[in-house]
């Protein structure tokens, strides 16, 4: 029950930063993560908005800190950039897509963040020849919060399958399927057999 | 010399069989299955698939695969199952150049042969990597109603899947075979199959080593799938009513739900209750769900009785055309993985009044069958072979639009029979032949197999001229034609080319295409 509330936390908190209100927006995803502890998206949302200085700001109180703004978060995201942290751009620039929708700067740097994510996922998850399973018992898996597409990638590992062929037959590009095996990868729920 | 493999080419799975010290051996593929979905698709990343990989994507990515091509094969585009498959299929058939159904994949148009030879590719594959050899020769079966057209197709795929189809049988025979009846007295056997997606009964005679039709029926648009379908629409209503969960629409829950609804199908063949569990099936403002729904055979029956009583209604028709009691039937084989299902099973048997046979794997009886025949084909001491008889009457059209027939459906292959032409005019130089399969009298409502024009024919006056054309059927069921002036002793090269079939360039450039990998142009492999 808590984790269904988390979700609807976490999805809350994206409503409210599309709308402007941050404040309400950083507190969903600090009761999500209290609740669900570890819940990885209540978790990068709240990273970015540490990195943006929108939590500080908030902490500040009202007309203080960074104005916050698609612009703010787009320098910030330049600055993750510079500090070869792309994950933490990409969260910053999605937050900023969500303030301006169709800016085409946000855009640009959202596609070219991607590629350069698509590679590091790609470098870490290996040879897309080499097989794919599960590593976790059903208990352990109920127990994360996956998203319905992880759901359906991580359905398609059946152990004979390999990592080209799972993410051709995923139904999602190549991007999302990557970022998605990698997470999977990071929380131990699969693993890439040598 | 390497080993002749058998394969099923199925509409919805094909399976490969050899003989492996004299005994039959179903070739599992790399996930370890012993059928593999006759499917091909292109990937959204522009990736051939084939196979399971194929059918695991097949609801996400529908428009761009492909099942069921057999369909297809050797058909007109005027044909009424070429448009019924129009308007049931998810992705696009066009007409092509040779007045045949096309298929469009990632933009391309595939024809029906290609599609089959890559079916077929991915066979010769799995046997190669367990034979651990190259294998270049096939016995491939096909259905009984095949005509020469569909039959020189199945050929033609076996050539682009770079396999030289040393035979052609018919399926129910292969059937047959993998049973080892027949050899000894005359018997009548049916055979039930109830494939994936098409469902085909057929009485054979058996006697003496020769294998006749006595008639055959069946639906091309019934099988496995449909059960699968009711399962799907039953979970997917229950769980709407139950958890205000719905699901339609949803892709990606949608192929999860088909591949669980296929694998509850089977289990409930050997157990009385299944789970059917998908965790994270879809989300929403609560959080991930999950599906977790009980599964019984009882249900599954009640959903699917209608189909069953569907499939004996033709087995009725078959009987009765056959012009035998179901009591006449001496064994019944059971074919397709369909048939596994008890409530088939029971059917079945309760309407000849006998249990099916038993013992062979109904989803491999007839790549078994083919495997055998294939090695039988090289062994120069094995005479056990069961003759196939052609399907169908093979005649020409007359001027006033009726149909001569020259060789009888149910003539045992291979045969040849020649017949002389003439002209009807003074001075005619030449005359033109239709060349007909089927058993109705009126030529238009036939199979046009092809039509040629006899030439240069010595002037004379009519009906003098005596040209002999010879009409071969062959051991593969493919009708060949030579002809020959009486008078003057000369062979005439007569082509008989099937509206349907690929040209010789066209089958020569696809041969090329795929011979080394088979990467397609523009496509990533």
């Amino acid at each position: 029950m808590s984790q269904q509330e988390a979700r609807r936390l976490v999805r809350e908190g994206l409503d409210a930063f599309g709308v402007g209100d941050q404040r309400r927006a950083v507190e969903c995803w600090r009761r999500a993560l209290e609740l669900a502890p570890g819940d990885p998206e209540a978790r990068d949302y709240l990273d970015a908005a540490a990195t943006a200085g929108i939590s500080e700001a908030l902490e500040a109180g009202p007309g203080q800190g960074p104005a916050l703004t698609a612009e703010t978060l787009l320098r910030e995201a330049r600055g993750m950039l510079r500090e070869e942290d792309p994950e933490a751009a990409f969260e910053l620039l999605l937050l900023a897509g969500q303030l301006a929708p169709g800016e085409l700067e946000v855009e640009s740097y959202l596609d070219m963040v991607r590629c350069q994510l698509l590679k590091q996922y790609r470098d870490r998850v290996g040879d897309p020849r080499a097989r794919i399973r599960v590593a976790a018992a059903p208990d352990k898996i109920s127990r994360f919060q996956l998203a319905a597409d992880a759901g359906f990638l991580l359905s398609q590992i059946d152990g004979t399958t390999n990592i080209g062929d799972l993410v051709s037959l995923a139904g999602m590009d190549a991007f999302q399927a990557y970022r998605i095996i990698d997470r999977l990868i990071k929380a131990q729920l699969v693993e890439v057999v040598a | 010399m390497g080993q002749v493999i058998g394969i099923d080419l199925g509409t919805t799975n094909s399976c490969v069989a050899v003989l492996d010290g004299g005994k039959p051996v179903v070739i599992p593929n790399a996930g370890g299955y012993k059928t593999t979905p006759s499917m091909f698709a292109i990937s959204q990343d522009g990736k051939r698939l084939v196979g399971y990989l194929a059918k695991r994507q097949a609801i996400t990515n529908a428009r761009n695969t492909v099942s069921a091509a057999k369909r297809l094969i050797g058909r007109r585009w005027e044909e009424p199952e070429v448009h019924r498959a129009v308007e049931l299929s998810s992705y696009e058939i066009v007409k092509g150049a040779n007045d045949d159904p096309r298929i469009v994949l990632g933009g391309r148009q595939f024809t029906c042969p290609e599609i089959a030879g890559i079916v077929l590719r991915e066979m010769k594959s799995v046997a190669e990597e367990y034979l651990g050899e190259p294998v270049n020769e096939a016995v491939v079966t096909v259905p009984a109603y095949f005509n020469d057209t569909q039959r020189q197709c199945t050929k033609d795929a076996g050539r682009i899947a770079g396999l030289e189809v040393l035979r052609i049988i018919n399926e129910p025979t292969a059937a047959a075979l993998a049973y080892g009846l027949g050899s000894d007295r005359e018997e009548k056997i049916a055979v039930y199959d109830l494939g994936g997606g098409t469902f085909d009964i057929s009485i054979l005679e058996l006697g003496q080593g020769v294998v006749e039709v006595l008639a055959t029926a069946g639906n091309t648009f019934l099988g496995g799938e449909d059960f699968d379908r009711r399962l799907v629409e039953h979970i997917l209503e229950t769980v709407k009513q139950r958890d205000g969960l719905d699901l339609r629409g949803d892709l990606m829950a949608l192929q999860r739900l088909k591949d669980a609804a296929e694998k509850a199908k089977c289990d409930l063949s050997s157990v009385q209750v299944t789970e059917i569990n998908l965790p994270f099936i879809a989300n929403d403002a609560s959080g991930p769900r999950h599906l977790n729904l009980d599964i019984t055979r009882e249900t599954l029956e009640g959903l699917v009785s209608d189909i069953v009583s569907q499939s004996l209604k033709s087995v009725e028709e078959c009987v009765n055309q056959a012009g035998v009691r179901p009591s006449d039937i001496d064994h019944v084989v059971l074919v397709g993985g369909q048939t596994r299902m008890p409530l088939v099973q029971k059917a079945v048997a309760q309407y000849f009044g006998k249990p099916p046979h038993r013992g062979v794997n109904p989803d491999e009886v007839v790549a078994t069958g083919a495997a055998i025949q294939g090695a039988a084909l090289v062994d120069t001491q094995n005479q056990l072979l069961l003759l196939d008889v052609t399907p169908l009457n093979l005649g020409i059209a007359t001027f006033d639009g009726k149909t001569v027939t020259l060789i009888e459906a149910n003539t045992t292959i291979p045969v040849r029979k020649s017949h002389m032409f003439t002209t009807t005019r003074d001075d005619q130089r030449a005359v033109k032949i239709r060349v007909l399969q089927g058993q109705e009298e009126r030529a238009e409502r036939n199979h046009l197999l092809g039509e040629f024009v006899l030439t240069d024919i010595p002037p004379a006056k009519k009906g003098v001229p005596e040209i002999e054309v010879a009409f071969d059927i062959d051991n593969n069921g493919i009708v060949n034609v030579s002809a020959r002036d009486l008078a003057t002793g000369l062979e005439q090269s007569i082509a008989v080319k099937a509206s349907g079939t690929l040209s010789e360039q066209e089958l020569e450039q696809l041969v090329q295409e795929y011979r080394d990998g088979g990467d397609l142009p523009g496509e990533k492999p």
